[in-house]
């Protein structure tokens, strides 16, 4: 059960404004600004991946769902740095050179948030020395997407520059399989969003 | 001693080619495959289940044993040996029979003035999906005949993105080039010729129009720059003597392509927005092609916005579990109410195979309508169950349409969750797109006066029930306007009024294009796009709500 239902439910049916309310009465009632988010917006997010992957939700909902986290997140993140919260991995995410297409990489980039890691967004478009910089920055599992078979022969190419970065390497994309990523040496990896959380979790040691 | 294959209870022999892989071998015997990403592995279309044999799958060989079924992706499969047996499921087979032909060509008031004033002119519309052509008159400006076949490289692949990665691999150009003019756009021509007893040397002028990578390809051309940033295509327009491109006419018959606005919103556009006049309205008009590639553009005051969305083929019935092909045996409409009495009719052949993309609009918001299908594309399984029209798919819920006994396949027709998610995803690429086109004019939906539609599918759906389901702007059926193939119209009119040349080279310097993932806007509107009818309640006041 989570901590408070109400948040929860809202978090779950993706509605955005009332997550935002519920929030803010929260913080200003003085509750705990980790419990919130860890005992009822992450909890909420979990939920909504585990249906996904029993077939009883699909991406519009996750979308949607995935909104309504964020509308919180606006609200708690500067809170929760002030808590010294400490997130249980740092991560990086881009949609590679070549390639616009964010809303898959931004959903995966949710559902890790939702899941308790800090996420640097690289947004699109990203060069080697975009992903590059992340390592530098402290990324410990970096995140490629490509929507697009033209684009992503480009993942090749960051994996190469990256070399033996320390980061671990995952890619996804609707283009990408699983054979690809044993093709060009990446670390792992995923189809969709929620699957993505396990491979950076067992990227990190934190799930087997 | 062959490969046979088995397919709607008749099997065709081949003789195995170890360079071929299955999908290939199947071609040869004469069956085409679906194969979207063009025998990459990576789009999951082209199944077959293998029987007895030996095979290589990926790279593991592998026996299957009499009475044994192994189901595998065609274009990662070999055959080892001189005798297999390999069945196909229909729905990795394409259908190429019943197209609907483009059944109109409205070409618009014009001066008569053609470019060659004799002998006979073809105006062409090649789409990702169809071709289509009419036959021309020039010294009389009347249209023969038309006539339309499936692009044949469908074949190699099915969405321009495919294609264009396709041609980054050696000798894949010409084969896709090909295609298109000595396996689909030459049959079409000996057709009309056939037809209407003219010489096909007496064809002296053809006007083709046509999203941008396809002119690339036609014209020999490789679009692999327009795959990646800035999608920047090497030239906007084309001119070629018919005799060098291959093509069956006269041979210094002039080959002309309708320019291209950029490299995702092409001539067809430019065609559309002759066609519409859409720069010469007065308020806020805006013109959507719906297909693979959603294209709209937008105009107010001498401001003009374009963009293009990947819808994806979901409209056209790919992706979906029973979708299909609007051709023979689709389902193309559905009523009913909260009692789940479907009403359906069928194209030609009334024992159906699948629904195609009008219906499924049909079928989503009916249901939401009725109360069977919520704003988030879930069904009421109670309702489903109560009716009898349940059924658990791969643990999905799903909608019976059509019961085992009744279909084509053998199998129930069915809408599952997923499907809906599908068409939810690519209402909301469309929708999202061109309500961020106004946003970038400093304009809404409310503000909307007009809207075109162009495209065949457009001309085949329920206009009230696409503005139900939030695909189109909730500004009264009575504002939108039904302009069906303005491409081929386009190319049309290149051919019998010389002056439309110099105006499409006019058109296509003054849209700005939006690239729609770069603006504020998009992510949040696809987003709301992605309920039914939209979480933005206030685009949609006169949408029935259950």
């Amino acid at each position: 059960m989570a901590k408070n239902e109400a948040l929860y439910e809202a978090v779950l049916k993706g509605k955005r404004k009332d997550v935002s309310s519920i929030v803010n009465e929260l913080v200003a009632a003085g509750t705990n600004v980790e419990e919130i988010l860890m005992e009822s917006m992450i909890p909420a997010m979990a939920e909504i991946g585990d249906r996904f992957s029993r077939n009883e939700a699909y991406v519009p909902e996750m979308l949607i769902a995935a909104r309504a986290m964020q509308a919180g997140l606006d609200i708690l993140d500067p809170l929760l740095q002030e808590a010294g919260h400490e997130p249980i991995g740092k991560v990086a995410i881009g949609t590679v050179k070549g390639d616009l297409h964010d809303i898959g990489k931004n959903l995966v980039a949710m559902m890790l948030k939702g899941a308790g890691f800090e996420v640097m967004d690289l947004g699109v478009d990203c060069d080697v020395d975009k992903y590059k910089e992340a390592v530098d920055g402290g990324a410990q599992v970096i995140l490629l997407s490509a929507l697009l078979t033209t684009t992503m022969p480009y993942m090749k190419e960051v994996i190469e520059g990256l070399g033996n970065c320390g980061a671990k390497i995952l890619i996804g994309g609707a283009p990408v399989t699983q054979e690809y990523a044993d093709e060009i040496g990446a670390d792992g990896y995923s189809d969709d969003a929620n699957t993505a959380v396990k491979s950076a979790k067992i990227a990190l040691g934190l799930a087997a | 001693m062959a490969i046979t294959f088995h397919f709607d209870g008749q099997s065709t022999a081949v003789e195995n080619d170890s360079g071929l892989c299955v999908l290939e071998l199947a071609r040869a015997a004469g069956q085409n495959l679906e194969a979207k990403c063009g025998g990459k592995g990576s789009c999951g279309r082209c199944n077959v289940l293998l029987g007895e044999g030996r095979y290589r799958v990926f790279d593991e060989e592998i026996e299957v044993h009499p009475e044994q079924r192994r189901e595998v992706l065609s274009c990662q499969a070999h055959v080892l040996g001189n005798t297999a047996e390999i069945f196909l499921p229909r729905a990795s087979v394409i259908s190429f029979e019943g197209a609907r032909i483009a059944d109109e060509m409205d070409i618009p008031e014009h001066t008569f003035n053609p470019r060659f004033p004799s002998g006979y002119g073809l105006a062409v519309d090649i789409g990702t999906t169809t071709v289509v052509a009419a036959l021309i008159n020039l010294e009389t400006g009347g249209t023969l005949g038309r006539e339309s076949l499936y692009n044949q490289q469908i074949l190699k692949a099915d969405d321009v993105v495919s294609r264009i990665s396709l041609c980054s691999e050696p000798g894949c150009l010409e084969t896709l080039k090909e295609l298109v003019i000595n396996h689909t756009l030459n049959p079409i021509i000996h057709k009309l010729c056939a037809d209407h007893g003219i010489d096909k040397n007496d064809i002296v002028h053809l006007a083709i129009s046509g999203n941008t990578v396809m002119m690339h390809i036609f014209y020999g051309v490789s679009p692999v720059s327009i795959g990646v940033l800035p999608f920047d295509p090497v030239s906007r327009t084309f001119e070629s003597p018919a005799g060098a491109l291959g093509i069956d006419t006269h041979p210094d018959a002039v080959v002309e392509a309708i320019p291209a606005i950029s490299g995702y919103v092409g001539g067809d556009i430019t065609s559309d927005l002759h066609v519409a006049k859409l720069c010469k309205q007065n308020g806020l008009v805006l013109l959507v092609d719906i297909g693979t590639n959603g294209e709209m553009v937008a105009y107010h005051d001498d401001q003009v916005t374009a963009c293009a969305t990947a819808a994806g083929p979901a409209f056209e019935g790919a992706g979906l579990l029973h979708g299909a092909r609007a051709a023979s045996r689709a389902i193309d409409t559905i009523r009913y109410d909260e009692n789940l009495d479907f009403k359906l009719t069928i194209i030609g052949d009334p024992v159906p195979m699948g629904l195609c993309g009008s219906a499924i609009i049909d079928f989503i918001a009916e249901g939401f309508r009725c109360g069977l299908i919520n704003a988030m594309g879930r069904y009421d399984v109670e309702l489903l169950k109560e009716k009898e029209c349940y059924e658990s798919v791969s643990g999905m819920h799903a909608c019976v349409l059509v019961p085992p006994d009744e279909s084509a396949t053998g199998e129930s027709i069915t809408v599952t969750e997923h499907d809906i998610a599908e068409i939810l995803k690519a209402k909301a690429a469309i929708y999202s797109g061109l309500k961020t086109l106004l946003a970038e004019l400093g304009k809404t939906i409310h503000d909307l006066d007009r809207v075109f539609l162009a495209g065949g599918f457009a001309k085949h759906i329920r206009l009230e029930n696409a503005i139900a389901l939030g695909l189109l702007p909730d500004i009264g059926t009575e504002n939108y306007e039904v302009i069906g193939n303005g491409s081929l119209a386009g190319a049309g009119l290149a051919l019998l009024d010389r002056s439309a040349g110099p105006a499409y080279l006019e058109i296509i310097d003054r849209p700005r294009i939006v690239e729609l993932n770069k603006t504020a806007w998009f992510t949040n509107y696809f987003q709301e796009a992605l309920a039914i009818p939209n979480l933005d309640e206030d685009d949609f006041p006169n949408t029935g709500q259950n």
